[in-house]
């Protein structure tokens, strides 16, 4: 060893004092002395670690128990020799990289698996709980949905719901006498209750523990009174299969999992953000798809046209199949955002499950009740009251 | 420090977020180093598992209390609902100061000078007390209260800040702050109320609209549109005037602070920050629409795809990680150097501290602060 002494600035952790100190570097340690020779610190070289500085000196810390001292040196040929003569210099700055990349790798595979219990776990675990709930939970959900919609929605003049007035009762019966086997057929454990919205908007959804909004949009836009039915025993399929619980649930879980677990930060809120949509819309699509399947055996009950839902459902989406040569449309990632499955998926499924349909059955509703309901919201068209 | 920077913000994406702690942890040990007082460095104890167990008591506390008013609001009428949320936005507010003062307390009892720890002593529910009552009276007094409301806080924090056996001590008073910022609250005031009253006056002459503005309207349009950045300056003057008078009120022992910041000081900063932020937002289109050209043109990227939506959420998260970078380079740096660049200590020389006896403070502050979203910052 050449230069095992020279001076150094120490701090002994016991008070702030500052001392110009000469430090010499032995065999098995390092020595701390004052300028009148008294020793300071003996520090054994293989406790000696380094400091975070970004000063350019060497700053030394003991890895014992302690006062938190510290020496610090200048750069030059005695920090060089420290430097190869303590052997766990690094053995902090080491450690720590080692557990960075855990952190970053056991990160990682919680997101994954975090994410697979989003996709998978949750839909199965709300399947399992929403069945479970009393009914009364569903409707108190229901309560407060219903409760937000009407104040959100746009609608026309003269009311949210159709077919409180007089001009308009004879709709509403017609809806009623289309309902009333369904219902009858469905046989749910709470009663029916069909509100129709006065919106153009083609729509139709059931609320958690069985309210169903049919808008006029929707009536204006069916052919038969079938059509309308087999909307209905779609919805029904909802309310039976208490879907609007089962995505509550869901839906809560997952903005617990995402926003809360996980935190929020500089772009945390997007990748949640992706991830419920996925999750969602694939659960979404399921419970479409087994509304649907629902609607076909309860039209058949109830002695409707199972096969009309489809026709309305490819009609409202413009995908008409023009002598039945459907226009194939290829299958785009972008399938597993939307909430509803392929429109045209969905009416070849609806269509294969009614089979054929003997031809003597009669319309749900004479061509009389029809119209009547067709004007459960006035004469003319509804328009929004968006000026 | 752009390295630290960009590879703590790229590993936080990547992790969703758990590295932040680390990331924290490394910027804070960067400026603390870079901090010298009297020529030695501040140090940096703290380590990134700390906070990281912080974050997990502080969850372990907080989700059984989330679960019980998510159970309670449910279970009660609409009405009960509405006064729980509000009870609870306050309990948060109320919990966040807790949280800060105890946060404040870890960073503290993380930080060596000269071998010697900084700590706190004092209560985190007692300064959340105090933080709640001022609020309350700043709200009602359209916040002319609040100088004396940072005058009290900061006093609170200060006599119970130690180096070592020497307490800390605040002597500004909430009159000295009220005197010099009451002209910026004055002009802020004029500021809202004029726009406000040439709208009011356009709807009062106007009733049936909304459509037509009027002449008045569209002054007290115009004159809301060019009060917004005006407003913005001001509190950046505020920003580096309260500092001002915030540092000159700081003393630890025998030794006091001086400090001599100009009032555009911070200021400055910003404006370089939006330059930043503005340059960088070109520099990322100009990027993104020669690259998705060379993907195969905007056909090809509107008609949906694989490769449309990686594309996508690459330059989302790039253009993320980018304003998180800028923010922490161009705004947290320059205020923090500028801060400290602008105080001399006198006194030091008298200044001898012992070791304090108290055992550092935990993370369970931070932890509670950054699961709320009330971060301490860096």
């Amino acid at each position: 060893m050449t230069t095992s002494s020279g001076t150094g600035v120490f701090f002994d952790g016991l008070t702030s004092r500052r001392q110009d100190v000469h430090v010499s570097l032995a065999e098995e340690d390092l020595a701390v002395l004052a300028p009148d020779g008294r020793m300071l610190a003996r520090w054994p070289l293989g406790q000696l670690r380094e400091a975070f500085t970004t000063s350019g000196r060497l700053r030394l810390t003991r890895d014992a128990e302690g006062p938190p001292a510290r020496l610090e040196l200048a750069d030059g040929p005695l920090a060089d020799a420290i430097r190869a003569a303590a052997p766990a210099l690094h053995a902090a700055r080491a450690s720590e990289r080692t557990a960075t990349r855990r952190v970053v790798l056991w990160s990682v595979a919680a997101v994954v698996s975090l994410t697979a219990l989003g996709l998978f776990g949750l839909p199965a675990l709300a399947d399992k709980v929403a069945p479970l709930l009393p009914w009364s939970v569903d409707r108190r959900m229901g309560e407060v949905v219903d409760a937000q919609l009407r104040y959100l929605l746009p609608t026309g003049q003269g009311g949210f719901a159709c077919g409180e007035t007089a001009t308009e009762a004879p709709g509403r019966a017609a809806l009623d006498r289309l309902a009333a086997p369904l219902e009858r057929a469905a046989g749910l454990p709470v009663p029916l209750k069909i509100t129709v919205v006065r919106s153009a908007i083609p729509n139709a959804l059931a609320l958690p523990g069985g309210p169903i909004y049919l808008f006029d949009g929707l009536i204006r836009e069916a052919r038969s009174p079938d059509e309308l039915a087999g909307v209905l025993a779609h919805e029904i399929g909802h309310v039976a299969h208490r879907d609007g619980a089962r995505r509550t649930l869901q839906a809560g879980g997952l903005s617990f999992l995402f926003g809360f677990v996980l935190g929020d930060f500089a772009g945390g809120g997007a990748a949640v953000f992706v991830a419920r949509m996925l999750s969602e819309a694939s659960y979404s699509r399921q419970a479409e798809s087994a509304a649907d399947g629902y609607a076909v055996a309860l039209m058949r009950r109830a002695g409707g046209d199972p096969a009309a839902f489809g026709a309305l459902l490819a009609r409202l989406t413009g995908e008409q199949d023009d002598d039945g040569a459907e226009a194939e449309r290829k299958r785009s990632p972008l399938d597993y955002v939307a909430s509803h499955p392929d429109t045209l998926e969905r009416k070849r499924v609806i269509e294969a499950a009614a089979g054929p349909r003997s031809g003597d059955a009669a319309p749900l509703l004479t061509p009389a009740e029809f119209a009547a309901l067709k004007a459960v919201c006035g004469a003319n068209p509804s328009k929004d009251d968006d000026a | 420090m752009r390295p630290l920077v960009l590879k703590g913000l790229l590993l936080t994406l990547l992790t969703l977020g758990v590295y932040r702690f680390w990331y924290q942890t490394d910027v804070r040990r960067f400026l603390w180093s870079r901090t010298a007082i009297e020529g030695d460095g501040l140090e940096y104890t703290g380590r990134g598992l700390e906070l990281f167990l912080g974050f997990l008591i502080a969850l372990a506390v907080l989700i059984p209390a989330y679960v019980i008013i998510a159970l309670l609001s449910f279970a009660g009428g609409p009405i009960l609902q509405v006064a729980a949320q509000f009870a609870f936005s306050l309990a948060i507010v109320f919990l966040a100061q807790y949280a800060l003062y105890r946060a404040r307390r870890y960073r503290l009892s993380r930080t060596l000078w000269r071998g010697v720890r900084l700590g706190q002593t004092g209560s985190g529910w007692a300064y959340a007390g105090r933080c709640f009552g001022w609020g309350l009276l700043t709200v009602l007094t359209l916040g002319l209260a609040y100088p004396f409301m940072r005058a009290s806080l900061e006093r609170y924090k200060m006599n119970n800040t130690w180096y070592g056996d020497q307490q800390g001590r605040f002597t500004a008073t909430g009159g000295q702050l009220f005197r010099q910022g009451v002209p910026l609250w004055f002009l802020v005031a004029v500021l809202i109320a004029v726009p406000a009253a040439l709208l009011a006056s356009a709807a009062a002459n106007a009733p049936d609209a909304g459509r037509e503005l009027g002449r008045a309207g569209w002054l007290g349009m115009l004159f809301l549109f060019a009060a917004v950045p005006v407003i913005l300056a001001v509190m950046a003057i505020y920003q580096a005037l309260e500092f001002r008078w915030w540092a000159n009120g700081v003393h630890v022992g025998p030794a006091s602070a001086r400090c001599d910041l100009g009032l555009f000081a911070f200021l400055k900063t910003y404006l370089g920050y939006v330059l930043a932020l503005l340059l960088f937002s070109i520099a990322t289109a100009v990027v993104f629409a020669v690259v998705g050209a060379a993907l195969g043109g905007t056909a090809a990227l509107r008609e949906g795809g694989a490769p449309a939506l990686v594309f996508t959420a690459i330059a989302y998260l790039a253009t993320l990680l980018g304003y998180a970078a800028l923010g922490q380079l161009y705004v947290v740096r320059p205020l923090w150097k500028k801060s400290f660049e602008s105080v001399t200590l006198t006194g030091l020389g008298a200044l001898v501290a012992a070791q304090s006896t108290e055992p550092p403070a935990n993370a369970f502050g931070e932890g509670v602060a950054d699961a709320l979203d009330f971060g301490a910052g860096f």
